[in-house]
């Protein structure tokens, strides 16, 4: 009997859920966000799914760092979320893909009432809605003001009150700087930037968008003026600079809302303010860089009013009030929410607000995104690198006429065609090689083959099939978001061959491989001998050494970024022991930030060449060694005569092995420097990642992915050639 | 006297070695107040264990030790029994296409993971696998370096045994699972330690081919609390501690066997 009701109940739980479960399944509304901190999430659900209660919210919070590869990457699945969240500089290119619902109906009678609508503007249809906007301003350490005989009550407004006022800070001690400048990133350093352009009378476009400005005299003196400003200031990246200000050892920095909250968690004593960007000249009005978040919806969603209910929802008075007031980091879009007391209650949010009103955003070109990366690369030249201005300038200059150029896209064909053009090959493949089969070999047995099955079906599909697809879309111009191409034939590969960007990624891998192989294998192989002389505790210093290696390479980046940072432990040695330390930082420093992740993956990876050398040091015979100690050689002739030769084989994998895994390096750069700064740290995978994932041209991306495969196959064709031949 | 330099050069690098595991660990016991004053501090003078707290509580970082978990136990499984297949095919038998089939093993050695990902991901799509286990899982299943580690083992194992097992009339299943698994033992140790490693540190294809939180693993959950909690530090390493802890406790259980079996078995080149 309790079986029967057993199986029933199963039953019901399969064909019938709602009759055990209770109502109909709720239609679901999938949202994912940047900017909701958690504490605010379960509040922001609660409430509208009591105003709209057959809608299921799902909520999923987006790291900034990586985000917007994950939306990208759903958006090439289709499945993409119903809603999303868009930084403004990805508006122009999001609205004129066409994978986003127009809402201009739903939209248009609001468009007084909030800020910053051009990047979700096209052609005049509304492709999104400004949510929650920020912008950069100055803050500056009233303490350090009061120490350096200056009055906190009056920060800089012009340019050179700026620079006299960063050089008296600067003048306070070895450890005190005067200004913040971020750099080696893609966005912060051009956006702490584009203020002193913009106020200098210059601009990055044309007014009519079509071309490159950046040649202008007034660029030249902005820029100018950013390298005397330099002599005064600490050039790192930005989480650094911020967290130096909210320390008290910085006294002006041109950044964000972001900081309240950071500095009232790690240093509520901080005596700060807040001003307007300063300008060349006085009583002139102080622009500032200006961001928001927008929030769009998919094209392809399957509850359009729902998500409209919920982009409404959030950019409500109450609602964006509410984050604002929460997070102290945002403003909201709509205008009226700006009067609130709760921002006149505040003179430093009274005074980000006042920023808000002259602020300017990224115009509207979808080509603005790499632009952005440009300008903050020649930011990065004239400052890391001591690039002259005017070549730098220059060089920026042709480099965004070239982003500027929206190709035009002819005849397309989708993956479909792909697809079927895939099966012919591989169709073809399979008979040449049955019609020239060496006749002396037959089929094989039937078990051999179901033997090799596993590696057979495994490799067709995710090996074979993701090959042949990548190496078709390698001539074609591939169009991520509508999977659509035309064939280019070798182009893509010419352009990449040609590009410097390229060349100079080949260098660092090359450098990186040459430069942590012979200390990897040194290491590892003096360790290996040391431990096999015969030591107390072996395996404590076996498990020692192996530590490093199962430890994950998030985890390890994650540590050494810390290690490395500019309070971090390792200066703090430096300085206890009197030695000079790098400056700016070592991951922040174009001289030195390959080299930290090198020695990085030397210490990670050591241990396990160490275990493999010591497995093969335990296959010589004892009696080679016994001997030759007979025949009176002593212990170095028998490293040299006897354990060296034995270890050939070994030594050739670990050499092999470790270039291949050398040359695809890419999880240290993409989480400790992002291929920054200055390109510096670029390797091919991370150029080949940046290609495919930021630029969108996955056609140069499976390009540069052949590239490297050739590179790796001629890599370790030599070594086996070189070390086979040596013994 | 010898020895005892020899025992203390070892002792200086096993320390310079674990040093900033040490420096990771004690951070995370730091309060983030004391941080600012004494970062760098070798002990730190005030513990607590609030980081962990606050790290636990804002992902679900035992789930995503539980998909950690199921992913690496299943894909070393995988691992085990395919590779040992394929590796016998490839070494006692002659087959059409042989050398053709392996040297697609070599060449997807040389292919890297990130060349794939947009492909990779397409197929995911198509096969309806995003976000669930099997994406995570399937396509590891066998590994090449594992295939190609047997082979090497296989080639140094004399052949009498089966040719003997077949004589008695042991059909080829029975011939690579009864006789030659067990004789590859420390071979096989190598291949599932190496796998479980690589397969619970794997960060790429988890992170693109997940897209909620229930279906994360440890890497992938930290990566993304790294990028939420920017220079935080005292709660970034306690969450790099918690990604890092399975890892290395699993680790100094099985350490004698884990080195012997590397030991023993990665030499038979």
């Amino acid at each position: 009997m309790r079986q029967k009701i057993l199986y029933a109940l199963l039953f019901m739980g399969c064909f019938a859920p709602h009759v055990l479960f209770g109502d109909p399944p709720q239609k679901i509304l999938r949202v994912w966000h940047f900017s909701i901190d958690s504490e605010l999430t379960p509040e922001i659900e609660k409430q509208f799914e009591a105003k709209y209660p057959n809608i299921d919210v799902q909520l999923q919070h987006l790291s900034w760092d990586y985000g917007f590869d994950k939306i990208v990457t759903s958006l090439i699945a289709k499945n993409e979320p119903d809603v999303f969240e868009i930084g403004s500089t990805w508006g122009p290119r999001f609205s004129q893909s066409g994978v986003l619902k127009e809402l201009t109906q739903d939209l248009k009678p609001l468009k007084n009432d909030y800020l910053m609508w051009d990047p979700v503007v096209h052609e005049d249809r509304i492709y999104g809605m400004p949510w929650l906007v920020g912008t950069r301003f100055l803050l500056y350490n009233k303490d350090l003001f009061q120490k350096a005989n200056l009055d906190p009550n009056h920060p800089p407004k012009t340019w050179s009150e700026l620079l006299y006022t960063a050089g008296e800070i600067q003048k306070l001690g070895p450890k005190i700087y005067g200004y913040g400048i971020p750099v080696a990133e893609d966005f912060a350093p051009w956006q702490a930037f584009i203020p002193y352009l913009w106020n200098g009378g210059g601009d990055v476009l044309t007014p009519d968008l079509k071309q490159s400005a950046l040649d202008s005299k007034a660029a030249q003196n902005a820029l100018r003026f950013y390298v005397q400003l330099k002599q005064h200031a600490l050039v790192d990246r930005q989480e650094q600079l911020d967290q130096l200000f909210a320390q008290g050892k910085l006294g002006l920095i041109l950044s964000g809302a972001w900081n309240f909250k950071s500095i009232e968690k790690n240093n509520p004593n901080l005596n700060y303010g807040v001003a307007l960007v300063p300008t060349p000249t006085e009583h002139q009005t102080p622009i500032s860089f200006g961001g928001a978040e927008m929030l769009v919806v998919s094209k392809h969603t399957k509850v359009p009013e729902a998500a409209i209910a919920f982009i409404q929802y959030l950019t409500s008075y109450e609602v964006s009030l509410a984050i604002s007031k929460s997070q102290k980091n945002v403003l909201p879009a709509l205008k009226r929410a700006l009067n609130d007391p709760f921002f006149q209650s505040d003179p430093r949010f009274q005074m980000f607000a006042k920023q808000m009103l002259f602020t300017r955003t990224t115009p509207a070109h979808p080509g603005f995104f790499e632009v952005e990366k440009t300008l903050s690369s020649m930011v990065d030249q004239i400052l890391l690198e001591d690039m002259p201005v005017e070549k730098a300038q220059l060089k920026a200059h042709t480099k965004i006429n070239q982003h500027l150029i929206v190709p035009e896209r002819k005849e397309a064909f989708t993956d479909q065609a792909l697809f079927l053009w895939m099966g012919v090959g591989l169709f073809l493949m399979v008979g040449l090689l049955i019609l020239f089969r060496n006749r002396s070999i037959s089929l094989g047995a039937a078990s051999s083959w179901i033997f090799v099955s596993p590696w057979v079906i495994l490799f067709l599909a995710f090996s074979l099939f993701p090959l042949l697809y990548a190496f078709m879309i390698s001539f074609t111009d591939y169009h991520v978001l509508s999977s659509s191409f035309s064939f280019r034939g070798l182009l893509n590969y010419v352009e990449v061959l040609k590009n410097p960007d390229f060349l100079h990624a080949v260098f660092n891998t090359l450098v990186f491989a040459m430069g942590t192989i012979p200390f990897t294998l040194v290491i590892a192989l003096v360790l290996a001998v040391l431990i096999h002389q015969g030591v107390p505790w072996k395996s404590f210093f076996q498990a020692g050494f192996f530590l490093p290696v199962v430890t994950s390479i998030i985890v390890i980046a994650t540590l050494f970024t810390y290690f490395y940072a500019e309070n971090g432990f390792l200066n703090t040695l430096l300085t206890f022991l009197g030695l000079p330390r790098p400056a700016p930082a070592w991951l922040v420093n174009r001289d030195v930030a390959l080299y930290s992740i090198m020695a990085m993956a030397v210490w990670s990876s050591s241990g396990y060449y160490m275990i493999l050398f010591l497995a093969a040091l335990q296959a010589i015979p004892k009696e080679l060694y016994e001997a030759s100690r007979l025949d009176g050689a002593n212990s170095i002739q028998q490293f040299f005569k006897i354990t060296l030769p034995s270890l050939r084989p070994m030594i050739l994998f670990v050499v092999v092995i470790n270039t291949i895994n050398s040359l695809q390096v890419f999880p240290e750069i993409f989480t400790m420097t992002r291929g920054g700064p200055a390109r510096s740290t670029t390797t091919i995978v991370y150029y080949l990642y940046e290609k495919g994932f930021s630029e969108f041209q996955i056609g140069s991306a499976s390009a540069i992915s052949y590239l490297l495969a050739i590179l790796i196959g001629i890599f370790a064709y030599i070594q086996m050639k070189v070390l086979k031949e040596r013994a | 006297m010898k020895r005892l330099l020899l025992f203390f050069i070892l002792l200086v690098m096993v320390l310079i070695s674990l040093f900033p595991l040490y420096l990771m660990t004690i951070t995370s016991f730091k309060t983030q107040g004391s941080l600012l004053i004494s970062m760098n501090e070798l002990w730190p003078k005030t513990w607590t264990f609030q980081n962990y707290i606050d790290v636990w509580q804002s992902g679900p970082f035992d789930r995503y030790f539980l998909n950690s978990a199921i992913v690496s136990f299943f894909v070393t499984l995988g691992n085990i029994f395919f590779s040992m297949m394929v590796a016998y095919a490839f070494v006692r038998r002659q087959f059409l296409g042989q050398k053709i089939i392996f040297s697609t093993v070599l060449l997807t050695m040389m292919i890297p993971a990130q060349t794939l990902m947009v492909p990779m991901f397409i197929l995911m799509k198509h096969l309806g696998w995003l976000n669930t286990y099997w994406a995570l899982i399937v396509p590891s299943l066998v590994m090449p370096f594992n295939i190609f580690l047997l082979m090497q083992y296989l080639k140094k194992m004399p052949i009498d045994l089966e040719e003997a097992a077949q004589l008695d009339g042991a059909n080829s299943f029975q011939i690579v699972f009864k006789i030659i698994m067990p004789l590859c033992k420390p071979a096989l140790a190598v291949v599932a330690i190496n796998t479980f490693l690589g397969s619970w540190n794997t960060f790429l294809y988890p992170f693109l081919l997940t897209n909620t939180t229930e279906m994360r693993t440890l890497p992938v959950g930290l990566a993304l609390y790294k990028g939420l909690h920017g220079v935080d530090w005292v709660h970034l390493m306690a969450g790099a501690c918690l990604t890092a802890a399975p890892v290395v406790v699993l680790f100094l259980v099985f350490q004698r066997m884990i080195i012997s079996g590397l030991t023993q078995g990665a030499l038979k080149e």
